[in-house]
């Protein structure tokens, strides 16, 4: 018997206050402790300005990953869909690459002075989600359909690798925004300031509204096209703004911490294996868990080899990678006990 | 029937054609309503797709009567509540319980967003009381055997409440004591009507081995068309074995 949504809930949150506790007293030389905050005023400010806005941050786009995993997964009806395999990750960061390498070429000074502006955020953010949008739509195009699962994630990674490849293209054509465009590519949290968590917290707080309202026609289509019609379900209009809840969710993450797999996958099956319950309290415990996931990654990234940071996009890849490994492993019934 | 049966569904030259072949070509046919219909032929004959046409579930020329009004012109709320669909492929549902599965089936009838008021779990409870499902009602489907996932989802169908049921190819994945089983349920269902209303049950693809086993008295089915349905030459015919006993 699988437990209650409520009490998962509740112990996401605890988890989350805990990873974020953590990530706050996290530093290059180890644990700070309160007595270290409250004597040393400088370190207080580097807990205030860099440390708080990052673990929040990383919080907060693996709660979008999240959010973005669990709509993919009940979008095309398939427990591998995630934001990555569907190519809208690829196009968000081809869209970050294009608008950061004619920054590059034209304004470098930009890039390489006080971080990056509260503007060129939001531009980037916009950039991605363009990119995010269209290539989901390349991908279902190619795939004519969501109806057959091969075709579809055979045509993210088409897309995928392609739009993966333009990016790279874009980042030999502008050396000036190499730097930038690397950390992208590996998936950072490092760059993430206030201004950055605000734009994910009202994009966070827009989707969850956006996917609440949606999750009827999540439930509905969770039984299939037909059925989810012959229900009186808007389906093409649902569909569409359901792309483009994911396309943006996906987007604002990749355009504040770059390329972080695993989190959109992985995040929604956690709370598949716990949890049976409709799409509204499921995409809800998808972004708590995948908060908590990306926030801990995060600790350990920073915390592992201190006072040397490994890229988070690095370590979720590993963690990941052996989670999907150990999932293949298991038998299907086991999945559901 | 001693009175003229209502046309629950009617269609008239009703012709679909999928990826530039004709499928249906210009197929007339009334379901009268209180009936268990079948609509029986050799595969590929066109059964699903003119089940999916009746339903509006594939474009179409011609038209679609649903109770004598054009199936178009129905609002998508009220037309989901007169007319329930049982695809042949409702899978993808592993995580779902059973009490949430059936009531999805109240969703034409709930506002936007709504939680379910009492209405919509009385019927919930009814209809898994009906295909003896609520004791697992707290059971996601990936842990029901294909037999009880089919009656979770004829409830799911049932819990619409709808005066017309369209299920398509509903014993496919059953074997044959399950099948016997099931037709046995849908009978005992068909017998008691819903809520006192003549309801109609239009069916697809009811294996003849299976009818044969069940044991129609001889000439009992007949065929309420008029003409048969062309479906690519094949004439596949419509019969009503409401008198199944």
């Amino acid at each position: 018997m699988k437990e209650t949504a409520t009490s998962w809930a509740w112990r996401l949150v605890a988890l989350s206050a805990l990873v974020l506790l953590l990530g706050v007293l996290t530093g290059s030389q180890g644990l700070s402790t309160w007595p270290m905050l409250r004597d040393d005023p400088a370190l207080a400010d580097v807990v205030l300005n860099l440390r708080l806005p990052r673990t929040l941050g990383a919080w907060l786009a693996g709660a979008l990953l999240g959010l973005a995993g669990a709509i993919a997964q009940g979008l095309f009806r398939n427990p591998l869909a995630d934001p990555y395999l569907l190519g809208s990750a690829s196009g968000a960061s081809l869209g970050v690459a294009l608008v950061l390498g004619l920054m590059g070429a034209w304004a470098a000074p930009l890039l390489h002075d006080a971080g990056l502006s509260g503007w060129l955020r939001l531009g980037l953010t916009g950039a991605a989600f363009v990119g995010a949008w269209l290539a989901v739509l390349l991908t279902l195009a190619l795939a004519r359909g969501v109806q057959q699962t091969v075709r579809l994630l055979l045509a993210g990674v088409v897309v995928g690798v392609v739009l993966g490849a333009l990016a790279s293209l874009v980042m030999q054509w502008s050396p000036e925004a190499w730097p930038v465009l690397q950390s992208f590519m590996l998936g950072q949290t490092a760059m993430i300031d206030w201004t950055a968590c605000a734009l994910m917290a009202a994009v966070c707080m827009a989707c969850t509204l956006a996917a609440w309202g949606l999750s009827p026609l999540l439930d509905g289509l969770a039984l299939g096209e037909s059925t989810a019609l012959s229900l009186g379900l808007r389906v093409l209009p649902g569909r569409m703004a359901l792309v483009a809840v994911l396309a943006l969710a996906t987007a604002t993450s990749v355009a504040q911490t770059g390329l972080i797999a695993f989190v959109g996958l992985a995040a929604p099956h956690l709370v598949r294996a716990r949890v049976s319950v409709g799409h509204a309290r499921f995409v809800g415990l998808s972004m708590l868990a995948g908060g908590v996931l990306l926030c801990a990654a995060d600790v350990l990234a920073r915390g592992l080899l201190a006072p040397r940071e490994l890229p988070v996009g690095v370590v979720t890849a590993i963690v990941g990678g052996i989670y999907l490994l150990r999932l293949m492993r298991q038998p299907l019934h086991a999945r559901h006990s | 029937m001693s009175t003229a049966p209502q046309h629950a569904l009617a269609a008239r030259q009703l012709s679909v054609t999928l990826d530039h072949r004709p499928v249906l070509q210009q197929v007339n046919l009334q379901i009268p309503s209180g009936l268990w219909t079948c609509i029986v032929g050799p595969n590929g004959a066109g059964k699903s797709t003119l089940l999916r046409a009746l339903a509006g579930l594939t474009p179409c020329e011609g038209e679609v009567l649903l109770q004598g009004r054009r199936l178009a012109q129905w609002p998508g709320r009220e037309r989901a509540q007169a007319l329930a669909w049982l695809g042949q492929n409702e899978s993808g549902t592993d995580d779902l319980t059973v009490y949430d599965l059936a009531m999805l089936g109240r969703l034409p009838h709930q506002k936007w967003l709504a939680p379910p008021n009492a209405q919509d779990r009385q019927v919930v409870e009814r209809v898994l009381r009906q295909t003896q499902l609520w004791d697992w009602r707290e059971r996601p489907l990936g842990q029901l055997s294909g037999g009880e996932r089919q009656r979770a989802l004829l409830a799911r169908a049932l819990a619409v409440e709808a005066q017309i049921v369209l299920m398509d190819e509903p014993l496919a994945s059953l074997d044959p004591p399950h099948q016997a089983d099931w037709l046995a349920e849908v009978r005992s269902l068909v017998a008691q009507g819903h809520g006192g209303q003549r309801a109609a049950r239009v069916e697809c693809g009811l294996a003849s081995r299976c009818l044969g086993g069940l044991g129609p008295r001889p000439g009992a089915a007949h065929r309420t068309d008029t003409r048969p349905c062309h479906t690519r030459g094949l004439a596949s015919r419509v019969r009503s074995p409401h008198s199944i006993a």
